[in-house]
């Protein structure tokens, strides 16, 4: 064998260092892989993390859980997580997490610094669904779900538009949670869960935050009127006080804002295209009249709405974003008591498509 | 001497895109969105603008050639000593985008993908590049003209997927600009990212005909990856807003995994990114090598090729190995700003100064 071949040869022998493997692998099987992550106020300045993982079926006990609860007490939630660690047999990852569940007490404390650790090191997915939890954050986490799911899935199909999601239910992602808490022009509006009685949790409403704290609350009606506006909206039904039932299937809203001796004008045009689901025939109405009835009711939601979030200072809607050009940046931070003293108005345009394989007369 | 080949329109044009995808995508966005309150695309424009223009110079300096190198035409010109002086920033302008580009990309790797594989072992991946820059130019072309097709395909999905989600309210001011980035360091250390043209002006040989399909080629690229570049920019910034964008060490990744949709098949979008911007990154650093070894073996003829990028590949190495953290990258960025401005200006000027005057010489001895 030549010199340079036994030289190749040697090189070719180094590369078979690379089949070791990576200094970052785990196998599946000694991973366990967090479907739900929950925060709850400790005692002091410390914080109780909730964690749920799923369980292959070939690790499940005889006692049938298909997942493992615990919850770990820690300064930060990366401290927590580490702190899990000491007590687990398998690596603790978390990069599978498909929902983070805020305890309410959390949600009026402040939230900046208690989710800064996902996107700094990218340790929970940015598209984690995020709520706050009314209720025993315990009862949550450690009982199974009736309808089966996997923990963590479970949560994400409760939001999702393709799943049991609906405009109310206000689907909120992490990321767009933590890029408003930096944004002055824009507050969050995250979705409250209650401890459900027959099921897991059930909605309870929308939790209103200024800065990173949560200052008040949108009823279930008023979220939908917050999601007509930011057009997260895809098809909802309406229950009128005469208890006829329409659906809104189409929806297409216009936002003009302007600056008037620095006060801003806020003028909303929705026109909503909706379809009849239910008359109520013990009250006989025209379509004139469900109209009339329907267009009264959004507009008693909008302006309960927009007063709640005014008196708050928190523009959940984004309004603010519209005004960067017209503000110099330095202003922006002046935006909630601007917002505050904004006159906004809200107009609805609606049609009423047909009243379904049935005449309304 | 044998003459090089030369790259066809579509090389060049294939590579200039792939020059554009190899630096654009991590370090470039959170430099830009840090550098002014105002309107983004100002300085990108002002940064493209200077660019065209120093294209233009090093495309009339190549058109002076006959069939020849840019730096063996230059030492035959004035003599290799002389040479070596002229060409020195420019060389040393080159092996600095190396250490960068091969450091940001493995710390990229770290803070996204693998954060407990060591640095030194990611920078190993060097020698992929090395050993496609001493096979040659062509090699390097035909690379380029396959991984243009697949790289730039996976781009425009990546951007049109990252068009969700976003609210083109957060972009504004669109128009307003307060010239503030002209005082901002990171306004000048994103000049790197226009100077595709600098490296392949020393790769293969040139002509008055070929120098004129360099330039055209390089404006097309332009043209062609400017929304790209754009993207790169504009999509975390309306996704997250300004304020927080500001604060993202990699805007475009984080952009990346925010992006959620049921109908995807892949679940992890950043890795789909990273691995696309390795495929760039690699051909680039191979481009770049390749444009240090020919330059340094017009320089010194009796060297031997094997030896020359041997020894380039381990400085490189141990050079990006040897930076400490992402600062020391951002701060490589900005202390090679003026080797960037000699690249784009200095080096062409000085070059046709250099050709003058051999002209001068042949007018006098005729």
């Amino acid at each position: 064998m030549s010199g340079s071949k036994g030289l190749r040869a040697a090189a070719a022998c180094c590369l078979l260092g690379l089949l070791s493997g990576c200094w970052d692998s785990k196998d599946v099987d000694n991973r366990l892989m967090m479907g739900a992550m929950g925060l709850e106020k400790g005692s002091g300045q410390s914080l109780n993390v909730w964690m749920r993982f799923p369980l292959p079926k070939t690790a499940q006990s005889t006692e049938g859980k298909d997942f493992y609860a615990m919850s770990q007490s820690g300064l930060t939630v990366a401290d927590a997580i580490n702190q899990a660690r000491y007590k687990l047999p398998k690596s603790l990852d978390a990069s599978s997490t498909r929902a983070l569940l805020l305890d309410e007490s959390m949600a009026h404390y402040g939230l900046k610094s208690y989710l800064e650790f996902a996107v700094r090191e990218r340790s929970v997915p940015l598209d984690a669904v995020v709520a706050v939890v009314k209720g025993k954050m315990s009862r949550i986490f450690t009982s199974p779900n009736p309808t089966g799911e996997f923990s963590g899935i479970y949560t994400k199909l409760f939001f999702e538009p393709y799943a049991g999601g609906i405009p109310r239910k206000n689907k909120t992602m992490l990321w767009e949670i933590y890029s408003k808490l930096y944004n002055p022009l824009q507050a969050n509006l995250i979705p409250i869960l209650r401890e459900g009685t027959q099921n897991s949790f059930e909605l309870d409403g929308n939790a209103i935050f200024a800065k990173d704290r949560m200052v008040g609350e949108l009823t279930k009606d008023e979220s939908l009127i917050y999601e007509i506006i930011t057009h997260r909206f895809h098809d909802s039904e309406v229950k009128l006080m005469s208890r006829s039932d329409v659906k809104i299937v189409h929806n297409r809203t216009r936002v003009n804002t302007e600056l008037s001796n620095g006060r801003p004008l806020i003028r909303v045009d929705s026109s909503l295209i909706v379809t009849l689901v239910d008359s109520s025939q013990m009250n006989e109405m025209t379509e004139r009249e469900v109209i009339r009835e329907l267009q009264e009711d959004l507009e008693l939601q909008a302006k309960s709405m927009f007063a709640k979030t005014q008196k708050a200072g928190a523009d959940i809607f984004g309004f603010g974003n519209r005004f960067r050009s017209r503000l110099q940046p330095y202003q922006y931070e002046e935006w909630p008591e601007r917002y505050r003293s904004a006159k906004i108005s809200m107009k609805f345009h609606i049609d009423l498509r047909n009243t379904g394989l049935e005449f309304l007369e | 001497m044998k003459t090089p080949p030369s790259l066809t329109g579509y090389n060049m044009f294939a590579v200039q895109v792939l020059y554009f995808g190899a630096s654009a995508g991590f370090i470039y966005p959170s430099l830009i969105i840090r550098s002014t309150t105002g309107a983004y695309w100002v300085p990108i424009a002002i940064w493209a603008a200077l660019a065209l223009l120093s294209c233009l110079l090093y495309s009339k300096l190549l058109s002076l050639l006959e069939n020849e190198s840019l730096i063996e035409r230059i030492g035959r010109s004035i003599g290799l000593p002389a040479a070596f002086i002229v060409s020195l920033p420019q060389l040393v302008f080159i092996f600095g985008a190396l250490v960068v580009m091969l450091r940001a990309y493995s710390e990229m790797i770290t803070m996204t993908m693998l954060p407990t594989t060591p640095i030194t072992f990611l920078n190993g991946m060097l020698l992929a590049p090395g050993a496609l820059a001493l096979a040659g130019m062509m090699p390097i072309a035909r690379a380029a003209r396959v991984l243009f097709l697949v790289s730039s395909l996976l781009s425009v999905f990546l951007m049109l997927v990252g068009f969700s989600d976003v609210n083109w309210t957060l972009g504004g001011p669109w128009l307003r600009t307060s010239g503030d980035f002209l005082l901002n360091k990171n306004f000048y250390s994103g000049s790197f990212i226009w100077m595709g043209f600098a490296f392949t002006a020393l790769i293969g040989s040139y002509n008055a005909r070929i120098s004129s399909r360099y330039r055209k080629s390089y404006f097309f690229a332009l043209a062609f990856s400017f929304p790209m570049i754009a993207g790169f920019i504009y999509l975390p910034v309306l996704t997250f807003s300004r304020e927080l964008s500001r604060h993202l060490t990699l805007p475009f990744i984080s952009k990346m995994d925010s992006v959620y949709h049921y109908w995807i098949v892949f679940e992890n979008l950043t890795a789909l990114f990273v691995s696309v911007t390795m495929l760039y990154v690699l051909l680039i650093m191979a481009m770049k090598l390749h444009a240090l070894g020919e330059s340094l073996k017009c320089l010194f003829p009796r060297l031997k090729s094997a030896w020359i990028y041997g020894t380039i590949v381990l400085l490189v190495y141990a050079a990006a190995s040897a930076l400490p953290s992402w600062r020391a990258v951002e701060g490589t960025i900005f202390f090679t700003v003026g080797l960037r401005m000699y690249a784009l200006f200095g080096f062409p000027l000085l070059g046709m100064a250099a050709l003058a005057i051999r002209g001068r010489r042949k007018k006098a001895a005729s």
